[in-house]
């Protein structure tokens, strides 16, 4: 079987399944790719290639005996470095955890080892999921494998890369403002942020308790219904947590179709409120085509301006964020990024007003997007209003980066996916998102796939060999 | 530097951030001017009464209280 690392979780797990693949030469597979590409792409903080390749043998010996196989059985997949492993070290990519050995794994790294996954390592990150692309760490930033001179989105722009470049097929993010949909759009996967309270968030180091979000990132829109599969799930231990929720198979509507499907489309968000490039712009327009032809009822809704959204998010994640970091602004603010540092002061000067404020906003805003799911099955819009910009250049990256639609999401807690469209004229992926009604993944990931298949950039990879 | 900028940078020694102002003075202005204008683009919720959720009531204290 030639170039398995382009094998989808769908196709390694029918190999593996049907006894053509075995997991160890699978995961031989993707380790020669990692050490290959990995020196160019630093998506990996801590590869751990012994271990996947014992866990790979014990996949064999539970297939051999039959025993509890699942679709990611002997299936390799990496952790963004805030989602902690027993023994290893989760250092959320700075130096103030460089020391900080998980005791236990996350609810998420339980889910994943008890369906016969294959842990990779852990994956770079923005500091605290926070930071940004710099250079001022312990570990240097990832890249984006379309043009290694740009970067891969964040947060989770370890996750991005190593997915993209084929590395692996399946990695972990966490999204407060974007961080698992921003790497997605930008290295042309499919990222996931689902209903707050859908995945645990036990053992993740939270950066915005009420705004954080575990997310599946993969190459395809069925790959990501498979990753969800496998992580959702009531845990008691997560407050957040819904403990009623109904947890479906979510690739059962794949291949439903959109006939008759009711789409919101917001452009206000990438064509008033920010102003997309033109690329990004067409690309959005051009997706909600695909959904019109194929027989989807695409209307243009209206909302609240963007940036009531996007403030709203910025007040409770900046007071949230203080809450955690209060103690090394304390003693160790030295040991930041100058980035994450930025990025996470604004926190002190917020008043108590101000708090209260962006709650009951986000309570009218919540309110609002749910009245408009009384319309419609689901709401489409931008995800970036650009592609990647360069990594060496700070202020550029400062610029766009809050140049997006997804904080809407995170604000009232709707699940939303960022789905790849092709990549624009300079060779940097596109695309655009699809939100739901609560816990209604399931129809997402039906219109995503109906999109997907509508679009041959599922066949194109980055050349960085 | 203001004079409302040195007295908010005072207070946060005394709350125990000396290292933090003391290296980082520049960055925090900046990061108050950032506060400043995220609460700027706000809506204007002064006239306006809370969803039903946000607003606590007799029955909801009741179904919140085992006792």
């Amino acid at each position: 079987m030639n170039d398995l690392h382009w094998l989808t979780i769908k196709q390694a797990s029918e190999a593996i399944q049907s006894g053509t693949l075995s997991p160890v030469e699978y995961t031989q597979a993707l380790i020669s790719r990692t050490e290959q590409l990995d020196p160019k792409l630093n998506a990996y903080i801590k590869f751990t290639p012994e271990r996947a390749l014992s866990d790979a043998k014990k996949a064999e010996e539970a297939i051999a005996k039959n025993k509890s196989i699942t679709p990611m059985t002997g299936i390799p997949y990496g952790l963004k470095d805030i989602i902690d492993v027993e023994g290893f070290e989760t250092t959320a990519h700075s130096k103030i955890l460089l020391d900080n050995i998980s005791r236990t794994n996350a609810f998420v790294t339980n889910k994943l080892d008890s369906s016969g996954g294959i842990l990779m390592g852990k994956l770079a990150c923005h500091e605290f999921a926070i930071g940004g692309p710099v250079f001022d760490l312990p570990f240097p930033p990832a890249r984006n494998p379309w043009n290694i001179n740009h970067h891969p989105g964040g947060s989770s722009s370890g996750s991005g890369s190593a997915v993209a470049s084929g590395m692996l097929p399946a990695a972990l993010g966490t999204d407060t403002g974007g961080s698992v949909r921003n790497p997605a759009t930008a290295c042309g996967i499919v990222g996931m942020k689902a209903t707050y309270g859908r995945v645990s968030k036990v053992g993740v180091i939270p950066l915005s308790f009420s705004l954080d979000h575990v997310g599946p990132m993969t190459r395809t829109v069925e790959d990501n219904a498979l990753l969800l599969n496998a992580i959702a799930g009531y845990d008691k231990n997560d407050p957040s947590a819904e403990q009623n929720q109904k947890i479906p198979d979510f690739t059962e509507f794949l291949q439903k179709g959109v006939k008759g499907l009711r789409i919101g489309l917001i452009r206000h968000f990438y064509t008033t409120d920010l102003k997309a490039d033109d690329e990004m712009c067409k690309a959005v327009d051009n997706a909600a085509a695909t959904f019109t032809k194929l027989g989807a009822i695409v209307e243009e809704i209206q909302v609240s301006p963007l940036s009531h959204f996007s403030s709203c998010n910025s007040i409770i994640m900046y007071c949230e964020a203080l809450s955690i970091h209060d103690k090394w602004f304390r003693t160790r603010p030295n040991d930041y990024s100058k980035a994450t540092r930025t990025r996470l002061m604004p926190g002190f000067f917020i008043k108590g007003e101000d708090y209260v404020n962006a709650l009951r906003t986000r309570t009218k805003l919540t309110q609002e997007i749910n009245n408009e799911f009384r319309n419609v099955d689901l709401i489409m819009t931008a995800s970036s209003m650009e592609a990647a910009c360069r990594i060496d250049e700070p202020e550029t990256v400062a610029r766009t980066y809050p140049r997006q639609a997804r904080t809407v999401f995170n604000i009232t807690g709707h699940p939303a996916c960022a789905i790849p469209t092709g990549l624009s004229t300079n060779g940097l992926p596109q695309g655009f998102q699809i939100a739901g009604s609560y816990f209604n993944e399931s129809t997402i990931y039906q219109a995503a796939w109906a999109n997907e298949q509508e679009n041959p950039f599922r066949y194109e990879h980055p050349d960085i060999e | 530097m203001s004079s409302e900028s040195e007295i908010l940078l005072n207070e946060l020694k005394k709350l125990g951030f000396e290292v933090l102002v003391d290296n980082f003075s520049e960055e925090l202005i900046s990061a108050k001017k950032i506060a400043e204008s995220l609460t700027e683009t706000m809506p204007d919720l002064h006239h306006m009464y809370d969803e039903p959720s946000n607003v606590f009531t007799p029955k909801k204290i009741d179904t919140n209280n085992n006792e």
